[in-house]
């Protein structure tokens, strides 16, 4: 089996050849020049949009395949391209007319960049004569065997235009089936029709391609390969001999026999692709791509699983020879990308470098000791990966890296996320929804997508958030993690919604069946899912359960390094909320002060604003008001920003505390000074009630209209505290009509 | 010579006999040979053959086993009978190529081989540096020094008594087997630094030295009562490897006298034979059977003696054997090198398509097809050539002709190495990876691989011819002037040898001799054209008739001119001269268009300018005229014409005004 050309491709030599010698009408030329063209650059990459669409017809006969020429007009009156071409196909009489082909293609390129030359003949660098080069090359390369094969392949494919080309040129066909029957009855030649039956003629190249479509596609699907395209595949890769295909021929079977549950024989295949793989790509590249390769999979490896305590990857960086950690391994790793030019790998590596630098702080310790050596690095982690990303994502673009743009702008996302831009976070992440579309990776669209459906849902919309992940649904149909990812978060944001709505029991059913996710040991999902179980624990008035959670989970931080340091900070807050909502605000003061000051030193913002909003309702507890007021007045506008409905509510609703409580102890009674404190804080609390009611809030809604009947019977307006009495029986009985 | 159906029965058994002693023997090739001779008789004669199927069954059950047909010493058979047990052993191991092991059984050593060398010299000596053990093994190969004979002589030959001839032949021949396998895998790779004579087949002195005790005990050459011939083709061989070549075909000729239908023995015996006169000598020590009647065919197609009285003997044989595709291409060789490329071609094709898987000769073919030049056709020689088998040299030679026809130098060397590491006596290859060689510009291989083809054959002129080349490439006038002799000695029919010879002989500035050799050239050459011309011209008293229109050739005749002119025989090169613009024309006044001349060439154009030189100076001014504006209308040397126009026109004006001063 030659590696390049195929019978499909000799046809396209001659029609090249005919097209260069001028042998089609004018009108015809351009559509035999896109027949060409759509047959030489046919396939871009496997990862192109029409992947599967390239490969059809690599096994068609050539009526299949040529027939859409007989549409152009050749120069002979009444004939058409088609015609031209059989004539010219069925002339090749034998082995040495093929040698004589390639002999006048080799004269049609122009020699060099004489301009005087290159008016008769296609110039060096055009298409055309790349692929003539290229074919050229390759025939040169075959052994006189291999050309054999390719001519007996050629004369099987063309057998299907016979009829075609026998009825207009008869003469020629009689003198044909004279030469063929005397040849007949050559005994090697019968021996070699036979075998020439079974499997059509493929050239290695299209094999690998095949191969390593198929593999993107079982990777990204998850799925089986179809029994018959197996054995077809298989056959051809019995007639390879280049051993490049073997290692892929492997991973393919790896995937085969995992999904149909043989887990030896699929551990053997895996055992078997790296090893050849490994055999073959230390050959090829002297060892280092294969190293670095290797490497950019375990540190990828590791920071996805960050749970493994005793590692077994932990000892790569030993094996580099160096003592410290991730930063060693990957400036390591970088500069052997650039040194090999293998920028898919730099690429990967700086957005492994920007999580890093997001999730940690060199010599983060809640020592006060070491606060003094952490501010001589005082950039702030996220600025220097937002940096990163942007180097990450130059790289993508010079080198046209597509399957690691949609990366990047999740990365970007997130980055934007943990500095409380959420509309630019919205947009890196509808980038990936939009722009790459089809081409990202499923994963990367998966996560994105969730991404946003949780963002809207935070914003109050949460049915648009579920009709969202709903419609998505179908797209990752047959892929288990992606689609474990989607109805995980479908879940959460019910979870969510019940949450609001008071609906405990519903909630609880959501929670548990929530619970398995946790195996899945993906982050994202888990740190969501703690949050709004604390939240269902303290909603139940749980608080003890609360706390040994937020406990626990402070205690899981704590020991090892990948962890977000976001999360914790989160949960120190979270304690702190807690601390204020069993009466013991002053306990939490200083656990929320420390968060809130470790925070902004990190630029984490939204967890600065949980972190201030949680220092504020401390502050009122402690009489503080003025303090609390200003704090949130300051970062009010922040709030707003993020998008997140829930803190923003809860700060308003602060806020007309604050006044409430300014209104009592600064001013004096029935004071003008008073009366606006208290206008104030009904202003705030109405603002507050809005922005729980878009959240379907139930509770918080009810407690806003309780302070509101209050300070408008403490203002003397009755009607105003009536009306308010009457939402709030209408809001609890609505509740009731929800719950049964 | 129609063979009457007693004779021809008796034929077939003989042949029979001998394909299953050839067998037992492990002379695979000759039993090949012998079986598709058994198989050529005329078709009409199976339909007998398989009537007697029965009887022949019949005599199988109550005859004893074939091997013990040509048994007629008992002594023999008893002893054959004897050893019958070891001796399958033997020739089951010799089919498994275990060497060794087969020659073991009969003749056991003490030592194994890869200790053999010291056994060679003589075990006082201290251990020889690696250099001198070369040149010991050269002088040893060389075997003509009586000094270098003497240390080869194994100190004890252990021949073993009561041994049957067969079960030593096959023992001996084992021994010489393993030696070549040996030497093959010493060699390593084509023309590298082991490959060529420097290794040699290091068991042949061994076997020489058992032979020669075995024959001197029962009598010497001269009795011819106790042997069987096998062991004497043996020794002939062993003898032949040693370059003893007289002592060689003494043995050869007992071998075949005793064992006539031994076709390794006669080809052995051909590869001995270097002229037609050589082969008159011997044919009066041949017996006189159809296997000589081969011989002859044989020799003569490998001497290039296209004579009638050749194809004669071809004819008789083919009556006999109309199917055998051994005659049919040594016939289509005959052709060939009788340059009458259509007949060989229609007998190649009709081989070809009786007997698609037979590749023995089909190099010939290639050779013939490169130089008509039919690609289509090499290219559907070659495909099948590699269906049938693509290991074998004769297909690799195909596939470098075809290569090289399309002027892919690089592949065809490497399709003629692979050839010749396949096996390195593929003579035709050596030969035509000179001819790639030269192509490529790599002259030291090219003189190497000629040098080898040389050494298998002979009797190549082509790899002799291409040795002159060589040393001409390389400016060394006299060696290549030597070469071509050579060359134009083993095949006098081409003019390019005798052309070449001239060449060559002018550059040695031996004028007379090349002058000679340019004439001869021109008579073989005119020999070829004129044979056909005659009948048509009849009777012609101009011996000079025949010579225009391009029956000789233009360029030997202007370097014969050229070199008359450099002796100063200025006539005789005026003349020759003439001779060469002659050819430009047909014989023009019979008015007969067959004969068209050559037209106008750049050699002509030469010896025309010349001549309006040479015009000039003898102040013949109007041929000068003539000559020189036929010149200017043929666009050659236009500059230097005109001056002469110019020139001759001024001395005839002054001429013109002296004329009319006077």
């Amino acid at each position: 089996m030659a590696r390049y050309l195929t019978p499909i491709r000799l046809g396209i030599l001659i029609l090249t050849e005919q097209y260069l010698c001028g042998q089609f009408a004018s009108s015809g030329q351009l559509g035999v020049l896109s027949f060409i063209a759509s047959h030489i650059t046919a396939r871009a990459g496997p990862t192109g949009k029409d992947g599967q669409d390239a490969f059809v017809g690599l096994d068609a006969h050539a009526v299949e395949i040529l027939g859409p020429l007989s549409k152009c007009a050749s120069d002979v009156p009444g004939r058409t391209a088609y015609d031209a071409l059989l004539q010219r196909l069925w002339k090749l009489d034998g082995l040495d007319a093929v040698y004589e082909l390639f002999e006048r293609l080799g004269q049609v390129i122009a020699p060099g960049s004489d301009p005087e030359e290159m008016q008769k003949v296609v110039s060096r660098a055009s298409p055309l004569s790349q692929f003539v080069r290229r074919c050229s090359v390759e025939f040169t390369r075959l052994q006189f065997a291999d050309t054999q094969a390719l001519w007996a392949a050629f004369v099987a494919w063309r057998a299907s235009t016979h009829a075609v080309w026998a009825q207009r040129n008869p003469d020629a066909a009689a003198h044909y089936s004279e030469v063929a029957s005397s040849s007949r009855d050559r005994p090697t030649n019968a021996r070699r029709s036979m075998t020439e039956e079974e499997g059509r003629y493929v050239s290695a190249e299209d094999t690998n391609d095949l191969i390593t479509s198929s593999v993107h596609h079982l990777q990204k699907m998850g799925t089986r390969v179809p029994d018959a395209m197996r054995r077809k595949l298989q056959s051809w890769i019995h007639e390879q001999r280049d051993a490049g295909v073997q290692s892929l021929q492997h991973f393919l079977a790896f995937f085969e026999h995992w999904r149909s549950g043989q887990y030896t024989m699929a551990l053997e295949s895996l055992h078997r692709y790296f090893d050849y793989s490994l055999i073959g790509k230390a050959r090829e590249n002297q060892d280092s791509a294969c190293l670095n390769f290797a490497l950019s999979w375990l540190l990828y490896l590791r920071q996805a699983k960050p749970d493994n305590r005793v590692s077994a990857f932990g000892s790569v960086s030993g094996l580099l020879g160096g003592v410290a950690g991730e930063q060693d391994e990957i400036s390591f790793l970088k500069a052997k990308a650039r040194e090999t030019k293998h920028w898919s790998l730099l690429s990967s590596t700086l957005l492994e470098e920007a999580k890093l630098d997001m999730y940690t702080v060199p010599n983060m310790h809640p020592e006060p000791r070491s606060e003094a050596v952490t501010d001589r690095f005082q950039t702030g982690s996220t600025t220097k990966s937002v940096e990163l990303i942007m180097q990450s994502a130059f790289v993508n673009v010079q080198h046209n890296l597509r399957t690691l743009m949609p990366a990047t702008s999740l990365f970007e996302g997130a980055a934007f996320d943990r500095l409380a831009q959420s509309q630019l976070a919205a947009r890196a992440h509808d980038t990936i929804q939009i722009v790459y579309g089809d081409q990202a990776p499923l994963s990367d669209r998966t996560r994105s997508l969730c991404r946003t459906a949780y963002g809207i849902a935070q914003s109050g919309r949460c049915s648009a958030g579920l009709d969202m992940l709903r419609a998505y649904l179908p797209c990752v149909n047959g892929v288990l993690k992606l689609e474990q990812r989607v109805t995980g978060f479908m879940n959460l944001l019910q979870l969510m919604g019940s949450l609001r709505n008071e609906r405990l029991d519903a909630a609880a059913y959501y929670h548990s069946q929530l619970l398995p996710l946790r195996s899945l040991g993906d982050p994202e999902l888990d740190f969501e899912l703690d949050l709004l179980e604390i939240d269902l624990y303290v909603r139940r008035r749980d608080l003890d359960t609360a706390m040994k959670a937020v406990n626990t989970h402070i205690r899981q931080n704590e020991g090892h390094s990948p962890a977000d340091i976001a999360n914790r900070l989160h949960f120190l807050v979270l304690k702190s909320t807690i601390f204020a909502l069993s009466g013991q605000a002053t306990k939490g003061f200083s656990i929320a002060l420390r968060a809130a000051s470790t925070a902004a030193r990190l630029r984490l913002l939204p967890t600065l604003l949980e972190a201030i909003t949680a220092l504020a309702i401390i502050l009122n507890d402690l009489s503080e008001f003025d303090a609390a007021r200003r704090l949130l007045d300051a970062a009010l506008p922040m709030m707003i920003e993020t998008r997140h409905c829930r803190l923003t509510a809860r700060s308003f609703v602060t806020i007309g505390e604050a006044h409430v409580g300014l209104a009592g102890t600064t001013c004096a009674p029935d004071s003008s000074e008073r009366i606006q404190q208290i206008r104030a804080a009904e202003i705030h609390v109405e603002r507050g009630r809005e922005l729980y009611a878009r959240l379907d809030d139930t509770s918080g809604v009810l407690d806003c209209l309780v302070m509101k009947a209050q300070l408008a019977r403490w203002r003397g307006d009755e009607q105003l505290a009536a009306r308010a009495d009457a939402q709030f029986a209408q809001k609890l009985r609505d509740r009731h009509e929800a719950a049964e | 010579m129609a063979l009457s159906s007693e004779q021809q029965l008796e034929l077939q058994t003989q042949l029979q006999q001998v394909v299953v002693a050839c067998n037992e023997r492990c002379l695979y090739f000759a039993a090949k040979w012998s079986a598709e001779l058994l198989n050529s008789f005329a078709t009409s004669e199976d339909g007998p053959t398989d009537d007697g199927e029965d009887t022949d069954i019949d005599d199988d059950t109550d005859a004893p086993p074939h091997g013990q047909y040509l048994n007629d010493d008992p002594k023999e058979a008893r002893l054959e009978a004897r050893e019958l047990p070891r001796f399958f052993l033997a020739k089951s191991l010799f089919d498994c190529r275990e060497f060794d092991r087969c020659a073991a059984v009969f003749l056991p050593t003490q030592v194994p081989h890869s200790t053999s060398s010291p056994q060679i010299t003589s075990p006082t000596r201290v251990p020889l540096s690696s250099s001198q053990l070369k040149l010991h093994a050269q002088v040893s190969s060389k075997g003509k020094s009586v000094f270098g004979r003497q240390p080869a002589k194994p100190k004890t030959s252990a021949l073993p008594k009561n041994l049957s001839q067969k079960a030593l032949f096959l023992a001996l021949y084992a021994r010489y087997m393993s030696g070549e396998k040996r030497k093959n895998e010493d060699s390593e790779t084509i023309l590298g630094p082991a490959d060529g004579p420097v290794t040699a087949n290091k068991e042949i002195p061994g076997i020489l030295a058992l032979l020669e005790e075995y024959f001197n005990a029962r009598g010497g050459l001269q009795d011819i009562t106790n042997s069987q011939g096998w062991l004497d083709y043996l020794y002939g061989i062993a003898l032949l490897r040693t370059k003893s070549d007289a002592s060689a075909k003494q043995w050869l000729l007992r071998s075949v006298n005793l064992q006539p239908y031994n076709w390794s023995a006669w080809l052995e015996l051909a590869s001995l034979v270097g002229s037609p006169e050589e082969m008159q000598q011997f044919s009066e020590h041949l017996p006189r059977n159809i296997m000589s009647l081969f011989f002859h065919i044989h020799c003569s197609q490998e001497l290039f003696q296209q004579t009638p009285e050749v194809f004669n003997a071809l004819a008789q044989m083919e009556s006999i054997f109309p199917r055998s595709a051994f005659l049919q291409q040594q016939k289509a060789m005959l052709h060939y090198h009788g340059r009458d490329h259509e007949s060989a071609l229609q007998i190649f094709d009709t081989l070809l398509k009786e007997q698609p898987h037979r590749l023995d000769g089909m190099e010939i073919f290639s050779n013939l097809l490169y130089v008509l030049p039919n690609r289509p056709k090499l290219a559907t020689l070659a495909s099948i050539a590699s269906d049938v088998d693509k290991f074998r040299p004769e297909t690799n030679c195909i596939l470098g002709n075809y290569y090289s026809l399309i002027s892919e130098h690089e592949k065809a060397v490497l399709h003629f190495r692979r050839a010749l590491t396949l096996d390195r006596n593929f003579q035709a290859a050596w030969t035509l990876m000179g001819h790639e060689y030269i192509e490529l510009k790599n002259t030291q291989a090219a003189i190497e691989s000629y040098r080898r083809a040389v050494d298998t054959n002979r009797k190549d002129y082509r790899a002799w011819y291409g040795l002159g080349q060589g040393y001409e490439m390389l400016e060394c006038h006299s060696y290549s002037l030597f070469y071509y002799q050579r060359a134009a000695a083993l095949y006098p029919g081409d003019p390019k040898m005798w052309a070449a010879v001239g060449n060559a002989y002018a550059k040695c500035n031996k004028t007379a001799n090349a002058i000679q050799a340019f004439k001869r050239a021109l008579v073989v050459g005119s020999h070829i054209d004129t044979s056909s011309s005659f009948g048509s011209s009849g009777g012609n008293n101009d011996p000079l008739a025949h010579a225009v229109g391009g029956a000789l050739d233009p360029q030997i005749l202007y370097e014969i001119a050229c070199l008359y002119e450099k002796d100063g025989a200025w006539d005789e090169a005026a003349a020759y001269m003439e001779l060469t613009l002659a050819q430009e024309e047909g014989a023009g006044e019979e008015g007969v268009g067959e004969e068209e001349g050559l037209g106008v060439t750049q050699v002509t154009c030469r010896a025309r300018l010349w001549l309006a030189r040479f015009c000039y100076a003898r102040g013949e001014w109007a041929r000068t005229m003539e000559l020189a504006n036929e010149l200017c209308q043929d666009g050659w040397e236009v500059e230097e014409a005109k001056g002469l126009v110019r020139d001759v026109r001024g001395r005839l004006a002054l001429a013109e005004e002296e004329e009319v001063e006077g």
